[in-house]
């Protein structure tokens, strides 16, 4: 086998390494969503981030090139629901930063070699 | 840094720009405090500076390695009557003190709600997490 094709099929492993890892942290990440650490106690109605499920089924990833992907949110409230917001009666809805968190969490490093077989 | 040596720090620095809290008796204080909320029964005008008690980890995931790294959150939050500039002139001087703080993104006014920003001041440099 020749560098370049040695170069070739390894760029290719590693590509589809990093698309299944991705596809595996999105899968990871809307179950993140819907786990019951997000819940607020604000009274009288508890509720958790899934709530009508709209923000769930917005969340995405989407491949800007073989190594280059982005996992996000698109619907319009999700930017005060992941940072919390602040009212002007006085009263907070708390930052709910499941995308931080799933970063954080996600095993990235036993996902690659799970999924690229190392 | 902790906490309160960090709220210490932002009130001298940010002195031109806080709003004020008023107190239950009507006498009043920078708008200044370590939690997340306005103390009960204290009312807020212009710009609310809160620093979380609690550090946060930020860590970043790659293949070879993850770093990690301790900050501060600070939260602005900008009350109706705030100047305007008010809470990017806030923001600027926090980060012409810590270069390396982190930015969360604006939640911008609309209706009720207030404009918000977070940021990180970290305290501990990158260690790798291999």
């Amino acid at each position: 086998v020749g560098f370049v094709e040695l170069r070739a099929r390894v760029t290719k492993a590693l590509e589809a390494g990093f698309r299944d890892t991705m596809q595996l942290f999105h899968r990871y990440t809307v179950e993140n969503i819907g786990k019951p650490m997000w819940d607020w106690d604000r009274s009288p109605s508890p509720r958790d981030i899934v709530d009508t499920g709209a923000l769930r089924a917005a969340e995405s990833l989407t491949f800007l090139s073989p190594t280059h992907a982005i996992e996000g949110n698109s619907i319009e409230y999700a930017l005060p629901v992941h940072e919390g917001a602040s009212f002007a009666d006085g009263h907070s809805t708390p930052a709910r930063p499941w995308l931080r968190v799933s970063r954080r969490e996600f095993d990235w490093q036993g996902t690659a070699r799970r999924v690229m077989s190392l | 840094v902790t906490p309160a040596s960090l709220t210490t720090e932002l009130r001298t620095l940010l002195a031109g720009v806080l709003g004020t809290f008023t107190r239950e008796d009507g006498s009043t204080t920078p708008a200044i405090h370590q939690g997340a909320k306005v103390p009960p029964r204290w009312t807020a005008s212009g710009l609310e500076v809160a620093v979380q008690p609690e550090p946060e980890t930020e860590s970043a995931g790659a293949f070879g390695t993850l770093t990690e790294r301790k900050g501060l959150v600070v939260l602005l939050r900008a009350w109706p009557n705030t100047p305007a500039g008010a809470l990017d002139a806030a923001r600027s001087l926090i980060l012409a003190r810590h270069a390396d703080a982190l930015v969360r993104p604006l939640v911008p006014a609309l209706d009720d709600r207030l404009a918000t920003q977070t940021l990180v001041i970290r305290y501990v440099a990158s260690t790798p997490r291999t």
